[in-house]
């Protein structure tokens, strides 16, 4: 897939926020990468870090002030209202909370029917068959169609919410935090849809989450942000498995783990995320860091290629003199046979 | 945990008087024992049994967790305990709630307030709701401090600054007078924190406390709990759906469905040797943060309504193991093993 041209670049995206009687908010502040055509990148980082401002400007429901978002080549920002509003249907949303995203005086019907009209993507009289074949796609019935979002349970609604922005058939679908709202066995029924619906589509995801588990389970990619900037980018397993970042080693090592025996090897990071209108010279995760020096606080690190066995990218003026961070995870043990078997025979494997 | 059985028969009144001499458990008294516990709440049509028959204890010094999913009735039965139940509409039908030898079924609200704060605190998922946003952090501890205790205005003073100390608020003296907005999530909740704590209770009950914060904050509040709960011997009932937390912190686990106390023991044990199959159900549809997996594994189906519950098992729909027993009669909570216990008529399940 790494041949083909990306579906969606971000090149030094900035959205600095003017505020009266102090320095510029800057929610986002020179962010980069790329996404390919059927991937998965997961974006992670804490409250505050500038995630969501970030999808917004993906979505186009904010302008940048700085940088540009290139959707199949085409700078969002260079286009008219009405050819943005012609693109828009190929690059959908899936909020956390699927009840204040859908509108409750719509049936299901009538809320999937909605876009299909509006991109007039089927003929009016395919309009009804289209509806019952995205409620059957997220495993919802044409006679739920009927039925009004109060009438569903939160993961039934978060699957109205997953077809509808299957009903524009877009190339890139933002999740954000799609299941964090949801209960553990539910939570994995959304996301094997969201697998399945992904290999069967071929579209591309920008899974937002805190949620580390879920990120390493779904995506290929994981970029890690913080105050605004990627700290750290790389292929799922590098960055879970050797973290180059102090601060994604920090964040990795808060994981509760669910497995007593694990051991906790926790660091504990220093003070709180600092105001957003503070003016931090250089990087801003040396506050917090154990490592920062003179340097750190001076200049501001770049982004560089990890190179070796590891290709991501980390911007650390340190991260090569860190020492090795394992969490200690791989020492699991096998689960027990009967408790496969019981596993097994709930969940039976589609044919 | 020894949990006091629902329908004792004589084999597990001697598997259990043996399990307890064999164990080197403290002779001393529960701070808590919940005893066949049964909450229901009034809607619109009908009365709801949302708590069914449950039964735990809590040590000194010990965190009991209870899990389980949205409408399982875990924050019910904490709300029982408080005896903060929604007016009119939550009522305690049967059982008893004994803290510290007395019974808070029988309390009026008036000694009830009295207990609240002083004996027992709780601390919810949402820190600012539990703020009042016009007063100042410091008045609001204070006003927890002074409903238990008799003290003047400079030590109460002194006693609130070494309570946002000791849940770790940096520069206490001047974050006293601030305001709840202008502080961060995890900063309220160690507010909240602080003023559960002001009266030394010796039983806190954290309902979702960490579920609205960052795991680096959410961290940070987990060895505070911890800390708390070895310095000052102070029992911990935890309610969480995050199994993850439940690995980090119990010593003891209930794992709650549809009302009712499914399994229950020593936290390895569950872990290791899960006797439920819905406990097994819930732990295999985790992610793995060591590997990425194909596909996850599900539970089927979705949780019973409680105005119509199944009959027998609550959990036979979704349950592959299901018998024509299990449709018929609802299991028992029983001995397993040693203080691991189940309801399931298949238990052991290895």
């Amino acid at each position: 897939m790494r041949d083909e041209a990306p579906i969606l670049q971000v090149q030094d995206l900035a959205r600095h926020y003017a505020m009266r009687g102090s320095a510029a908010v800057k929610a986002v502040d020179g962010v980069s990468f790329d996404i390919a055509i059927g991937e998965t990148l997961a974006l992670v980082g804490e409250s505050g870090c500038g995630k969501s401002t970030l999808a917004r400007m993906i979505m186009a429901l904010d302008k940048p002030t700085g940088g540009k978002v290139q959707f199949q080549g085409t700078d969002l920002s260079r286009l008219s209202a009405r050819h943005l509003n012609r693109l828009r249907r190929k690059f959908q949303i899936i909020f956390q909370d699927p009840y204040s995203s859908l509108n409750p005086r719509m049936t299901v019907h009538e809320t999937l029917a909605e876009p299909l009209r509006l991109h007039r993507i089927v003929p009016a009289e395919a309009i009804a068959g289209r509806v019952a074949k995205l409620l059957e796609c997220v495993g919802l019935t044409t006679a739920q169609g009927g039925r009004y979002p109060h009438e569903f349970s939160g993961g039934q609604r978060q699957r109205i919410g997953i077809a509808r922005a299957l009903a524009c058939e877009p190339q890139l679908i933002v999740c954000d935090e799609p299941v964090s709202a949801l209960d553990v066995s539910v939570r994995a029924q959304v996301l094997n849809l969201l697998q399945d619906l992904q290999n069967q589509f071929g579209f591309s995801y920008l899974f937002i989450s805190h949620d580390l588990s879920v990120v390493r389970h779904i995506s290929h990619r994981v970029a890690v942000m913080y105050l605004g900037r990627l700290v750290e980018i790389g292929p799922t397993e590098n960055v879970f498995e050797r973290p180059l970042h102090p601060y994604t080693q920090a964040l990795l090592s808060a994981i509760p783990v669910a497995d007593p025996d694990v051991p906790r090897s926790r660091i504990a990071l220093r003070g709180e995320l600092p105001n957003p209108t503070a003016q931090l010279s250089g990087c801003k995760f040396a506050p917090r860091c154990a490592y920062a020096d003179g340097l750190c606080v001076a200049e501001v690190p770049v982004l560089e290629d990890s190179g070796g066995p590891t290709t991501s990218a980390v911007a650390c003026h340190h991260w090569r003199e860190l020492a090795v961070f394992d969490r200690g995870l791989k020492q699991e043990r096998e689960m027990p046979g009967y408790m496969a078997d019981i596993i097994a025979r709930m969940s039976p494997r589609p044919a | 945990m020894n949990m006091v059985d629902p329908k004792p028969t004589a084999a597990i009144m001697a598997a259990e008087s043996a399990a307890m001499a064999s164990e080197a458990a403290p002779a001393e008294e529960p701070l808590l024992r919940v005893n066949r516990l049964r909450t229901s709440i009034a809607t619109e049509r009908g009365r709801m049994t949302v708590v069914n028959d449950v039964s735990f204890e809590v040590r000194a010094g010990r965190t009991l967790c209870i899990v389980g999913e949205s409408g399982c009735g875990k924050s019910i039965t904490s709300l029982s305990v408080m005896r903060l139940l929604p007016k009119p509409q939550g009522r305690i039908d049967a059982g008893n709630i004994t803290l510290l030898g007395r019974d808070l079924t029988t309390l009026t609200e008036h000694q009830m307030h009295a207990v609240r704060g002083h004996e027992v605190s709780i601390v919810f998922q949402e820190p600012m709701t539990a703020l009042n946003p016009v007063y100042t952090i410091g008045d609001q501890i204070t006003e927890a401090l002074l409903a238990h205790e008799r003290c003047g205005r400079h030590e109460a003073r002194s006693r609130v600054i070494a309570a946002l100390r000791e849940v770790g608020i940096p520069d206490p003296e001047r974050r006293i007078d601030t305001f709840p907005h202008e502080l961060s999530g995890g900063m309220r909740q160690r507010v909240v924190i602080a003023m559960a704590l002001i009266c030394r209770p010796k039983l806190l009950i954290a309902d979702e406390p960490t579920t609205a914060l960052d795991v680096t904050v959410q961290a940070q509040i987990l060895e505070l709990f911890r800390q708390l709960r070895d310095s000052h011997r102070m029992g911990l009932m935890l309610i969480t759906h995050d199994l993850g937390v439940v690995a980090e912190m119990a010593d003891d686990v209930m794992v709650m469905y549809a009302g009712r106390v499914v399994e229950s023991g020593p936290v390895a044990s569950i872990f290791n040797n899960p006797q439920h199959p819905y406990t097994i159900g819930l732990l295999g549809s985790l992610p793995k943060i060591t590997e990425r997996q194909g596909r996850l594994s599900i539970i089927p189906g979705t949780v019973p309504n409680l105005m119509a519950p199944p009959s027998g098992c609550c959990f036979h729909p979704r349950c592959p193991l299901s018998t024509e027993r299990c449709v018929a009669d609802a299991p028992p909570l029983a001995v397993v093993r040693g203080p691991h216990r189940s309801a399931c008529w298949l238990a052991p399940l290895d």
